[in-house]
């Protein structure tokens, strides 16, 4: 037996793969311009920030905020500490007082925002719905103190957010009502 | 531009040559003056260009995405982003490393600007708006185009950096590879048109365009181009997830806005070249032939960009079996269909 040098040359098969792959790369280029000339075509689903303000789907935790209700202007809050102590990280103080007619309110609701970790837990231990989730989103600051949240800037306005829906539909939310309370 | 002011200047032009050419000093001294003057028409030609196209890939790149692509400097729509690119890298630090081969380190970025000047010489922007209708003017773009690899395997060599070494002589590789098919494939376009003068290339097109007649030379063409161009997909020697940057790594500041200036000035002679050999070059109705070869070089750039953004990197080996075993064979058949097509008309 004599070792030549190996037999490169193409069998018929093979030749006809070649063939085929070089179309087949050919028609899937194609494919792949019309993909980025519809993404072309087609509006940027980007936008100028400032100019323009992201409204956030329903359901976007910014960070836990009372809510208010509109008739009496206050907090639904009666400071009974199971956001408190459901929050994993303790960022949550609060401090309460009793009115006249017995009734418990916070004198002091104070969250360092700067730890929060927004994971939705004291709004979900709240019994008596006077939590939620603001969705709000700037909240850069210069100095460490001021991210700090207290009573005054933790309250939602009484009439709320507007948030979208998957469907495009818009709907209020950080509003008084439901819960047990 | 309107006819009569073209034959106002023609006349200006003319009477100014005629007194020049009384003494051999002032005749010299013309001489001079006019060539200054054609080197800065081409060169404000070029960095006009340059800076709208880096913004122009930079819009275009942000539609492909969905995005919106620079927005901020300049109303509308961010014109002057390119602009504010430019004086920041001005302002840059320059940095010579201390391992390079500094002769070689600083002339790369001038001989590769060099090289891309030279290939406007011979691109017709109108009848009479081309530099030197050179008779050979296609062998001399063959010549010029491929030119830019030598500032490249400078730049590789001289930067004494391993990853700009690579880049370099990926760079070599690629050009030895498409260099040949690509030229064999403008040789159809040679055959019909029986000249080598851009000009008359032009010229002879103007009842069909040769892209209709070559669609297997304009393919070839194309793909050989954007190796030329060293663009997606075939953009290994500065491939940015391999090699950082390639070649032109180690630079910065003026050097560096110089192989960018490079790059963009590049694209452009070599579409203006592809619209003069496959689209007609000037040829147009209506329209003054500046404007249709403008029109036609950047809706070829257009193409380009779109081409560009739309496939990812090959491999070094595909890349290298592709112009072997593909475009080299289909340039040849395209030569030899064409070639016997000329022999029996």
């Amino acid at each position: 037996m004599t070792s030549g040098p190996p037999d490169l040359r193409l069998t018929g098969g093979e030749r006809m793969h070649n063939l085929t792959s070089l179309l087949t790369g050919f028609w899937s280029f194609i494919c792949g311009l019309w993909v980025t000339l519809v993404n072309t075509v087609r509006p940027p689903v980007t936008f100028q920030y400032p100019e323009k303000y992201y409204v956030p789907l329903e359901g976007f935790r910014g960070y836990p905020a009372l809510v208010v209700d509109p008739e009496t202007g206050e907090t639904k809050c009666n400071g009974c500490q199971a956001c408190a102590r459901a929050c994993p990280l303790g960022v949550i103080h609060i401090e309460t007082a009793q009115r006249e007619d017995k009734k418990r309110y916070p004198v002091e609701w104070r969250l360092e925002f700067g730890r929060c970790m927004v994971c939705n837990l004291c709004v979900e231990a709240c019994p008596f719905g006077a939590l939620t989730m603001s969705p709000e989103y700037e909240f850069a600051e210069y100095r460490p103190e001021d991210l700090v949240y207290t009573l005054g800037n933790l309250k939602l306005p009484p009439e709320g957010f507007e948030v979208r829906r998957l469907d495009g539909s818009t709907v209020r939310t950080g509003l008084a009502g439901g819960g047990r309370g | 531009m309107p006819a009569d002011l073209g034959a106002f200047l023609q006349g200006v032009f003319d009477q100014v040559h005629l007194w020049a050419s009384q003494s051999p000093f002032w005749s010299a001294l013309f001489t001079l003056g006019w060539g200054i003057v054609k080197v800065v028409l081409v060169l404000g030609f070029i960095i006009v260009n340059v800076l709208v196209l880096v913004w122009l890939e930079r819009k275009f790149s942000g539609r492909v995405q969905s995005r919106l692509g620079p927005m901020r400097v300049g109303r509308p729509h961010g014109w002057a982003q390119t602009i504010a690119d430019m004086i920041k890298l001005l302002g840059k630090e320059d940095i010579v490393p201390r391992a390079a081969d500094k002769a070689l380190f600083v002339i790369a970025p001038v001989v590769i600007f060099t090289a891309t000047m030279l290939v406007y010489v011979v691109v017709p922007m109108g009848p009479r708006a081309i530099v030197s209708d050179l008779n050979i003017g296609v062998l001399y773009l063959a010549a010029a185009a491929s030119f830019t690899v030598i500032s490249v395997l400078m730049a590789g060599w001289g930067s004494s950096s391993k990853w700009s070494l690579l880049g370099a002589l990926r760079g070599a590789a690629m050009l030895v590879s498409y260099e040949v098919p690509m030229v064999l494939a403008v040789m159809g376009v040679v055959l019909l048109s029986g000249t080598l003068s851009t000009n008359a290339i032009v010229k002879s097109q103007s009842g069909l365009w040769y892209i209709l007649v070559q669609p297997i030379g304009f393919l070839v063409f194309l793909a050989a181009l954007f190796a030329e161009l060293n663009r997606v997909p075939f953009d290994l020697a500065e491939a940015e997830s391999e090699l950082v940057s390639g070649f032109n790594i180690e630079y910065s500041g003026l050097r560096f806005a110089f192989f960018f200036l490079a790059e963009y000035a590049n694209l452009l002679a070599l579409s203006a070249i592809a619209v003069t050999l496959y689209f007609g070059g000037w040829q147009g109705p209506f329209l003054p032939p500046f404007v249709w070869f403008m029109l036609k070089t950047y809706g070829f750039i257009i193409l380009v960009m779109w081409i560009r953004w739309t496939l990812p990197r090959v491999r070094v080996d595909q890349l290298l079996e592709f112009g072997w075993k593909v475009l080299l064979p289909a340039a040849l058949v395209n030569l030899a269909v064409t070639g016997v097509y000329v022999l029996l008309t």
